[in-house]
């Protein structure tokens, strides 16, 4: 058991992609304290207003309204306060040349999201038990992609 | 032959003066001739003697005397010899009319006639003939002062007058020809710079109906711009290392109307011994309707043209929204499909046994369901992923892909226990990835269609040659292509398919016997034109399909 408290925020417009991260994480063997927001215009809020309790792992959508996930990592990455943020991309596309400019813009791991509920599971948990590891230091670009 | 000294007269004179003297006279009635008067004596010598045709009517009943010049003139089976010694009226009764009046104004006293190119038809060559006649009677007068003879010299000008009539017809028919085709004729004489036209050409040039002009007075009614070429061409023609030919098309505008008439002028020169151009003559043809007509045709096609090309745009832009519509859609798809089947292995996980057994296989079918729909919106997506995404090719061995694709379809392979055959391949300028996929989905399509108690065999083979010997008329002539053949020994399909199935979701057989959307053959047309390729299906039932791919070479 892992006695580490991980603070987690997913920034995702689907409610049910919501729950079931949600869902994810009651049943992962790890302690976390969740958040969501909506769009990357409330995520970018919460990061600024709770400094300097940032979340450990920030989880991103790319389709959101009003700010969109790579807006939100590029804001990130260029924020001397918040760059170290290890931020996984959370999405359904599976697009090469998005992946490779996510990937140059700082995101740590990419996941795209399953159809079957186990994988979900599994795919979280390896992103976050591999953050929590290697800290803030970006993985090689052969391993940016997690699948299960 | 001896004559009496009175006959010495009759002597020469060639087979006309040998049946002259031959005959019996005794019975005409100027007697034999050794009582003829020294005026018939000396005319007769002249008449037989003489290079000339003659003819002489003496006495009072006109009685006939010829020549051998004159004798071709009456033909065979005709008169000759028969009207020797005979009466004028008797000998010529068809044409009495006509020579009576002439003899008797001779006879009267009055002047030699005179005749040219007159027609006198006579009994000839077993028929009537008409022939024409220049011709002279004279008076001859006896040893009294009296009138008593008439002589006749003549030629016959038949030939000359229907050599005449015959070029009078022809030079009707060609001006009739010249007028019906509205052609306007020049006749140009290069070494006077003199010019002569018809009236036709004339009015077009609105020259005066002089004879003949100057011929810088028609160039000065050559339109402007066609001035130049029109005197070039002149000048060419007229050259002797040019054989005369002028052929060229230009515009006249009338002087003082400034109308314009579109001809087409056609000519030739004409050399002398020196090859110096003496006469350069031709038609033109008025073609200004013609003109008007085909730049009519070209305007319309032209406008065609561009309409068909807007309307190209049109379309390409709608396949273009369509293409995106298509990717869109099936990627937006996927989120709603994504939650179903999240939610279907949640309840899977925790809810299963809470299900009845009917409950359990009806869930089993939804799931079945729900991943049929994602294979097809997976396929869609590809399909739609040929045409958006960029295309970058790479000259590549196509090897290289074959084994590529070989790695990722090992377990199938070794499932099935296929053989993959593939010699020597050539280099080819793919996008490597739409190949990998094309080959991907052939040999996988291969192995879906083998047949259950036979060994799938694969067998892929490359060439490289033009166009043309190939066995297809979609290739472009004298262009190489790299023809690769891909042929299996599976279930083959009838060959009226054999276009169908490249058509998106075309399936030949039912789900549940063999799997698939129908979207992996369009997809290797897709790529195939990508390329600029053609693809085609050979196949028959259970004797195996051979697809044939033919890309332009490197």
């Amino acid at each position: 058991m892992n006695e580490r408290v991980y603070n987690i925020i997913l920034a995702d417009d689907d409610i049910d992609d919501c729950s079931f991260f949600k869902e994810v994480l009651e049943e992962l063997p790890i302690t976390s304290i969740f958040k969501t927001v909506q769009d990357g215009v409330e995520l970018m809020r919460l990061l600024s207003s709770n400094f300097p309790n940032l979340p450990d792992i920030i989880f991103l959508d790319l389709n959101m309204p009003r700010k969109n996930g790579l807006e939100c990592l590029t804001e990130i990455k260029k924020d001397e306060k918040l760059k170290h943020l290890p931020v996984v991309i959370f999405s359904t596309s599976l697009d090469i040349q998005v992946m490779n400019l996510l990937y140059s813009n700082g995101a740590h791991y990419y996941i795209r999201k399953p159809g079957e509920f186990a994988k979900l599971r599994a795919v979280i948990y390896e992103a976050i038990i591999a953050i929590s590891q290697k800290t803030s230091l970006q993985p090689a670009k052969e391993k940016f992609i997690l699948q299960s | 032959m001896v004559f009496s000294p009175n006959l010495e007269f009759l002597s020469g004179g060639g087979e006309m003066g040998k049946l002259t003297r031959e005959k019996d006279w005794s019975t005409t009635s100027i007697g034999v001739p050794e009582n003829w008067p020294q005026s018939l004596r000396t005319t007769l010598s002249i008449i037989l003697n003489a290079r000339f045709p003659m003819f002489l009517w003496w006495g009072p009943e006109l009685i006939c005397f010829y020549n051998d010049s004159y004798r071709p003139s009456l033909g065979q089976q005709g008169k000759h010899p028969s009207i020797l010694g005979m009466a004028a009226k008797d000998a010529w009764p068809e044409i009495w009319d006509i020579i009576k009046p002439l003899i008797d104004q001779v006879l009267a006293g009055e002047e030699a006639t005179w005749s040219e190119d007159q027609l006198i038809p006579i009994f000839r060559n077993g028929k009537m003939e008409d022939v024409y006649w220049t011709f002279s009677y004279s008076p001859v007068k006896d040893e009294a002062g009296q009138i008593s003879a008439v002589l006749v010299t003549c030629t016959e000008t038949t030939d000359k007058v229907v050599n005449f009539r015959q070029m009078k017809e022809s030079s009707e028919q060609l001006s009739f020809a010249i007028d019906a085709a509205e052609l306007g004729t020049f006749d140009y004489n290069p070494l006077t710079n003199k010019f002569s036209a018809n009236k036709r050409l004339k009015e077009w040039f609105g020259l005066s109906a002089d004879a003949e002009i100057d011929l810088s007075n028609a160039i000065n009614a050559i339109a402007e711009k066609d001035r130049k070429k029109v005197t070039e061409a002149i000048q060419h023609a007229i050259l002797f290392s040019s054989a005369g030919k002028y052929d060229i098309q230009y515009t006249i505008v009338h002087p003082v109307s400034k109308k314009e008439t579109v001809v087409h002028a056609k000519g030739r020169a004409w050399f002398n011994e020196e090859n110096i151009a003496y006469r350069f003559n031709g038609t033109l043809q008025d073609i200004t309707e013609q003109k008007k007509f085909e730049h009519e045709l070209e305007k319309q096609v032209n406008e065609r043209t561009s309409e068909l090309a807007e309307n190209n745009i049109e379309l390409e832009k709608i396949n273009k929204e369509l293409q995106s519509f298509a990717y869109i859609s099936s990627h937006d798809l996927q989120e709603p499909l994504r939650k179903i089947q999240t939610f279907a292995t949640q309840i899977l996980e925790k809810e299963h046994a809470n299900l009845s057994d009917n409950g359990k296989i009806k869930f089993q079918r939804m799931q079945t369901a729900a991943k049929r729909m994602q294979t097809l919106i997976d396929d869609l997506l590809a399909y739609s992923r040929t045409s958006t995404e960029e295309r970058k090719f790479e000259i590549t061995n196509l090897n290289t892909i074959i084994q590529e694709v070989k790695e990722d379809l090992k377990e199938d392979l070794q499932q099935k226990n296929a053989v993959m055959e593939s010699d020597d391949m050539c280099e080819v300028r793919i996008i490597p990835f739409q190949f990998r996929q094309l080959m991907y989905n052939l040999i996988i399509n291969s192995l879906k269609f083998s047949k259950e108690k036979q060994q799938p065999h694969i067998k892929i083979k490359t060439e490289t040659d033009r166009g043309e010997k190939f066995n297809n008329d979609k290739l472009s002539y004298g262009t190489k292509y790299c023809h690769i053949s891909i042929s299996d020994n599976g279930i083959g399909f009838e060959p009226q398919y054999s276009e169908k199935i490249f058509d998106v979701f075309q399936r030949l057989h039912g789900k549940s016997q063999y799997s698939g959307t129908g979207i992996g053959l369009a997809i290797v047309k897709k790529i195939v034109e990508n390329h600029n390729g053609v693809i085609t299906a050979t196949a028959n039932l259970d004797e195996g399909a051979t697809f044939d791919i033919y890309i332009p070479a490197v």
